[in-house]
């Protein structure tokens, strides 16, 4: 944790679907070299607040600083733009594409040239050499080769192949979103692992996860969300499995 | 990855190759190389669903060839079944492009027939003559091309209609293209009264859309193959064919991956719309008259066509020479069902009848490839 400008940083942020009112009035900084746990039962707010900060939806009141830059129309691609990328639960792969496709959705290379610049042909061979290399770099091995389908993969490559996608492109922060919830204990240490290195090369990395004990170790701050808003942001030194359990529950009172 | 993003700092190559642990030991993971070489039977029913369908046309072929004692494999019975197949040619490989963004377009007749009408009116009034003779070549030339140009643009400026009903008043596709689709066949008559356009040069006819190279490979065949050439390009080995692909494999890929959703898919219905349109024109290429009362059976036609081939309903997966077999096994079948003297209302149930087990056998081995 740094005493400078927050990577990113979440302003009284809004959000209603309908009657559900999911997040009321939610501020988050996140900064350089620091891993953030958000905590908080179903229904907290979480996932909507991390799909706020990757521009998927629109606040509907407050806003989104990345940077010390306020995203006024918040899009996917502009927050991309800015080197914060997510790892969704879903994931957020095609199944009907290769890995290297996945890994470049959106950010595909094409060839030299005028016309392959323009008619977007893909050079697909730098393509697999990257992919390869961010592979790589999250200890994925075992696939047989980056143009298989991602229909063909296993679960935990699945979930390495977008852990790997978010290393690869994030150059301020990533946001994972119940990133081991799918995942056996040697791949779930792994993750936490490829977390901690990505925040020691000075991105920040907001977790969110229901696996409090994990983060206990690896969270530098826990932050705990009750009812669409934040009620806690503590220290792991400072706090315990049964406060934070007691403060997502709401039995505790709030003692940050 | 070192390409470049737009960001303030260079992208970051947080870890270094080691610096994490492997994961990949979890037992689950290991992929082990294939075990033993691969039986004769596997192989075979690893190939895809195209190459079945075209041995299929090949039987097929040799089959009305051997009961019509050759009639049937004559060069101007090949040649007619390539220009009778031209337009379903294009129609498919543009329905291939739609399907694999899990998107329809029903339209595609009735844009296909409002498009022709509208280039018959300009080819008409530019190179026109009752006779079919007296206008100069220049004329008929400047008039087949004004036609042609006139059957694109307006297939695609209906296709760019489609997209817009989809894209932005979110009407889904089906529905969105069933009603622009009898809008323009209403359309077709309202304009037409239900009389066709027929004075056109006879040059259009002769000297292209009923031409063929040796008498065998016709110009009008010759283009569509061309034009589903550079599909196939555009799907495989570029960045919109991926991007469709992504669509129709996940949605919430595509958009959470940032790319533009909403113009792929406008882009997509474009496409197929200015397809129909070059279809369009090839009818009253050919036929030298429009076809006021048509339209009615294109898009069917073309899905199933797409379908049979190994393209999938549901998005994701897309063959486009796939399409081009499956468009070219009702012809065939309808040909040779002339040539060996059975009637072609068997057509329709033989085509039907080979849709439903080309998708049964490919679901059942896409089943068998996911589990």
């Amino acid at each position: 944790m740094s005493s400078e400008q927050p990577l990113i940083k979440v302003c009284g942020v809004e959000k209603r679907f309908g009657h559900v009112h999911a997040l009321r009035g939610v501020d988050l900084e996140i900064f350089a070299g620091e891993v953030v746990a958000v905590i908080g039962d179903n229904g907290a707010g979480k996932s909507t607040l991390a799909t706020v900060i990757a521009g998927g939806h629109v606040p509907d009141a407050g806003w989104v600083e990345i940077a010390g830059q306020r995203i006024e129309k918040p899009t996917a691609r502009l927050v991309h733009e800015l080197g914060v990328e997510t790892v969704y639960q879903s994931l957020a792969l095609g199944p009907d594409l290769s890995i290297a496709e996945n890994m470049f959705l959106g950010r595909e290379i094409v060839g030299k040239g005028f016309v392959r610049r323009r008619l977007g042909v893909l050079d697909r061979r730098e393509m697999a050499k990257q992919t390869e290399a961010a592979l790589d770099r999250v200890g994925m091995t075992n696939y047989t080769t980056v143009n298989a389908s991602a229909r063909a993969l296993s679960g935990g490559q699945r979930q390495a192949i977008a852990v790997a996608r978010s290393v690869a492109w994030a150059s301020r922060a990533i946001l994972m979103d119940e990133p081991t919830a799918a995942l056996a204990i040697r791949q779930t240490r792994n993750t936490n692992e490829v977390i901690r290195a990505a925040a020691a090369h000075g991105l920040g990395v907001m977790v969110i996860t229901h696996d409090i004990p994990n983060m206990l170790t690896y969270a530098d701050r826990i932050v705990v969300m009750r009812h669409g808003q934040v009620v806690a942001v503590c220290t792991p030194a400072a706090t315990d499995l049964n406060k934070l359990v007691g403060l997502m529950v709401g039995e505790e009172q709030v003692a940050a | 990855m070192s390409a470049p993003t737009p960001s303030a700092r260079p992208a970051l190559t947080p870890l270094a190759a080691g610096e994490a642990p492997d994961v990949t030991a979890a037992p689950e993971g290991r992929q082990e190389p294939e075990k033993a070489p691969k039986s004769l039977r596997a192989r075979l029913a690893d190939l895809p669903t195209a190459f079945w369908v075209g041995v299929l046309v090949i039987a097929l072929l040799l089959g009305f060839g051997i009961r019509s004692d050759g009639v049937f494999l004559e060069t101007q019975s090949l040649n007619n079944i390539l220009l009778d197949a031209a337009i379903g040619f294009l129609l498919a490989v543009g329905m291939a492009f739609v399907l694999g963004a899990a998107q329809l377009d029903i339209s595609i007749g009735g844009n296909l027939v409002l498009s022709s009408l509208l280039a018959a009116h300009v080819v008409v009034s530019i190179a026109g003559s009752r006779s079919g003779v007296g206008a100069s070549d220049t004329a008929v030339w400047l008039g087949s091309l004004a036609g042609l140009a006139t059957a694109v643009i307006a297939g695609g400026l209906l296709g760019l209609i489609n997209g817009l009903i989809v894209t932005r008043l979110r009407v889904n596709s089906f529905i969105a293209t069933l009603g622009t689709g009898g809008i323009m066949i209403g359309a077709v008559l309202v304009i037409s009264d239900g009389t066709n356009v027929n004075e056109f040069p006879v040059g259009l006819q002769s000297s292209f859309g009923a031409a063929s190279i040796g008498g065998l490979l016709p110009l009008p065949t010759l283009l569509a193959l061309a034009v589903c050439g550079f599909l196939w390009f555009v799907m495989r080995r570029t960045r919109f064919g991926v991007r469709v692909v992504a669509i129709g494999s996940s949605s919430e890929a595509a958009t959470r991956s940032g790319i533009s959703v909403d113009g792929i898919k406008l882009r997509l219905f474009i496409l197929m719309g200015s397809l129909a349109g070059l279809g369009g024109f090839l009818t009253i290429a050919r036929f030298s008259t429009t076809n006021v009362g048509g339209g009615q059976t294109e898009a069917l036609a073309a899905i199933a066509a797409a379908v049979i081939g190994g393209t999938s309903l549901f998005g994701g997966v897309v063959s486009i020479g796939g399409s081009l077999v499956g468009a070219l096994l009702p012809v065939v079948l309808g040909t040779g069902l002339i040539v060996v003297g059975v009637s072609t209302y068997y057509q329709l149930i033989v085509v039907g009848v080979i849709l439903i087990i080309a998708v049964f056998v490919d679901q059942q081995r896409r089943r068998k490839r996911d589990s």
